[in-house]
């Protein structure tokens, strides 16, 4: 994963996401290492989970028996600087010992690559819950921050059956085309999608209207 | 309030150039007001729109800025990222309207995606995959 296609998001988003998910995520961050750990854990705090930062251990099974990490709600986070593939490599045959702990990689920007090539196995564990740290006075960036939500009264009306009734009994004859069908009625057809949408612009509402393209029978 | 507040008909395994919808889903990007079918892959990091799709939407994305490279089954792709309302239309109860982030990138030649990051990360969803023709449906309901 390229550093520059990892999401931002300031200390506290990060660690709110990573609260709910209860799983692991990663945290890349440039700067004031100890400050953002220590920031870290006051932010799991202020979610109601206790945080305890060390560095990444070389030996994660002797460090997983201290029973200090018993207690479930205590967050783990792991802080990586700079950390090498081998220790990567190290960290992959030992996750087990970690797996079902909500916890936190705290990393450099030159630990990310080694990260992917020496523990493919914690990668999964992320999936993609990777984030890089933000500039403090703006949420995560204005165009990925998660959008609302509101409901509208449902307007598929049915028509999927007949929509698709309509698209198995004339998938022959159209097959190629884009098609825009208002349940089984037919109400125009293109090889092209721009050429269908300027033909349909001139009806009043497309509300009701599905577009799709037809496939062949191979 | 119930987790989930629309129920809509989904297809299954539905073809579309070399690609496979294994869950076809109909959404409505509200500039457009017309319904698409779109893949509903919770794998996908980001939803992703293409081809002349792409092309008609674009004027209307809101905040766009030059998004990262995507990786795709079919290589990596060029993107832009921005705003567009979604709304996922239902058949019963209420459509959904998300508020989402998209990705547009005009060499993608599959099917409009519903992905993970800037739209299923608000909403609930539920899959009965049915017994019969027909019979499959999406459930789901936002924050």
């Amino acid at each position: 994963m390229a550093l520059q296609s990892i999401p931002s998001a300031t200390v506290e988003q990060f660690a709110q996401r990573a609260a709910l998910s209860n799983s692991w995520s990663a945290y890349v961050v440039d700067h004031d290492f100890a400050a953002q750990a220590a920031r870290l854990e006051q932010a799991f705090e202020a979610a109601g989970l206790q945080a305890i930062s060390t560095i990444l251990p070389a030996d994660l099974r002797s460090f997983a028996r201290n029973s200090r990490l018993k207690r479930e709600s205590t967050a783990l986070i792991l802080v990586a600087k700079s950390a090498t593939t081998d220790l990567w490599k190290k960290m992959d045959i030992s996750r087990s010992f970690l797996e079902d702990r909500l916890t936190i990689l705290l990393l450099t920007p030159d630990s990310v690559e080694p990260l992917m090539r020496g523990a493919p196995h914690v990668v999964s564990f992320i999936g993609g819950a990777i984030w890089k740290s933000g500039a403090d006075k703006s949420d995560v960036e204005a165009v990925t921050a998660a959008g609302k939500t509101k409901t509208r009264p449902a307007s598929g009306r049915g028509n999927f059956a007949k929509s698709a009734s309509w698209l198995r009994d004339n998938r022959t004859e159209y097959a190629g085309l884009w098609v825009a069908l208002l349940g089984d009625t037919l109400i125009a057809s293109d090889q092209s999608r721009l050429t269908l949408q300027r033909k349909l612009s001139g009806n009043l509402s497309l509300r009701d209207v599905l577009v799709v393209h037809v496939e062949g029978d191979s | 309030m119930p987790w989930a507040t629309g129920w809509a008909q989904y297809w299954i395994e539905r073809s579309r150039g070399q690609q496979l919808l294994v869950v076809a889903a109909r959404c409505r990007i509200a500039a457009l007001e017309s319904v698409e079918l779109a893949l509903v892959d919770t794998g996908a990091q980001w939803s992703l729109i293409g081809g002349d799709l792409a092309k008609l939407v674009r004027p209307h994305l809101v905040d766009r800025e030059p998004g990262p490279r995507y990786d795709t089954r079919i290589g990596s792709l060029e993107t832009e990222r921005g705003r567009l309302e979604i709304e996922l239309v239902a058949d019963h109860g209420m459509d959904l309207v998300v508020d989402a982030t998209v990705m547009l990138a005009r060499a993608w030649t599959g099917p409009m995606v519903i992905g993970y990051r800037g739209l299923l990360e608000r909403v609930r969803i539920a899959l009965d995959p049915g017994v019969g023709v027909d019979d499959q449906w999406l459930a789901f309901g936002g924050y």
